[in-house]
């Protein structure tokens, strides 16, 4: 993988509380996090690009929803 | 791409004995396109030769690594390989983002997931025209699944999902454990190796090396 470069966040105090909620759920740092996301968002940008959709199905209630990801 | 020291074992008259081998991890491309064009070949005939015998052909005889190198544009995929004597014997592409643990106590944490995992057709007992030539080339690559997910803040965790001639391997040489099929892919058995039993299989790797 490619050396690393830092940057600064500029995040409200809301946003830093998602970031640092789901850095402890998921057992990970905050910079793990925001490269999970850039990945991710990648993936999706991409493959919704080339005419693929995104949905959220919930199984117990038969209730499937597309996701519009901008 | 980073190049790491390792060993593989070696079929001998008499057995099997250790052979330097080189962990490629992020392969380029031409490579990977590389090995598939010398695998292809062995892979076909030894399906064929399979088939014309009335035994089992491996799951992924049709598999062709050239058809799935476009994922290495994403920042989500990364590959592996082992080289050795001069030729790949083996690679693998896993998945960073997008998958996550399915059993207690890390459930919905992060783990690495292992796309595709091949060992070169003259490595693997049937597709080889003989005896096989390298062992350990599984073992070899999932413990490097097992060192990217460390690398990710993973904790060792790894995942994926079993063809089923390959689930004796996850269960028994990597101690990954099964959730059952996923009727989300294809019914495969989904296999994860937890935090704990990454430590071992390590361990455990490190103890059979010595």
């Amino acid at each position: 993988m490619a050396g690393k470069r830092t940057m600064t966040l500029n995040l409200t105090d809301e946003e830093m509380k998602a970031l640092e909620e789901l850095a402890d759920r998921k057992d990970l740092s905050k910079t793990a996090v925001v490269r999970q996301a850039i990945r991710l968002y990648q993936l999706v940008d991409v493959r919704m690009a080339a005419g693929e959709k995104l949905y959220f199905e919930d199984e117990v209630e038969k209730k499937k929803a597309e996701l519009m990801v901008l | 791409m980073k190049c790491i020291s390792t060993e593989l074992t070696r079929r001998t008259d008499d057995g099997w004995e250790p052979v330097a081998a080189t962990l490629i991890i992020d392969v380029p491309v031409d490579v990977i396109e590389a090995a598939e064009i010398a695998w292809a070949v062995q892979r076909l005939e030894g399906a064929r030769r399979l088939q014309a015998a009335g035994s089992a052909v491996p799951e992924h005889w049709h598999w062709d690594w050239k058809n799935k190198t476009h994922k290495l544009q994403l920042l989500n995929y990364r590959s592996a390989g082992i080289e050795c004597e001069g030729e790949m014997q083996g690679l693998m592409l896993v998945s960073l983002a997008g998958h996550s643990t399915r059993t207690p106590p890390d459930k919905g944490k992060p783990l690495v997931y292992i796309d595709y995992v091949e060992s070169a057709p003259w490595n693997v007992k049937g597709l080889a025209n003989g005896p096989p030539r390298y062992g350990a080339v599984g073992t070899r690559l999932v413990e490097a699944a097992v060192q990217l997910s460390h690398e990710e803040e993973f904790s060792g965790r790894v995942g994926l999902h079993a063809l089923p001639q390959a689930s004796r391997f996850y269960e028994q040489t990597c101690g990954m454990l099964s959730d059952g099929p996923d009727s989300h892919y294809h019914n495969l058995c989904w296999y994860e190796l937890t935090s704990q039993a990454s430590q071992e299989f390590l361990g455990g790797q490190d103890n059979a090396t010595q």
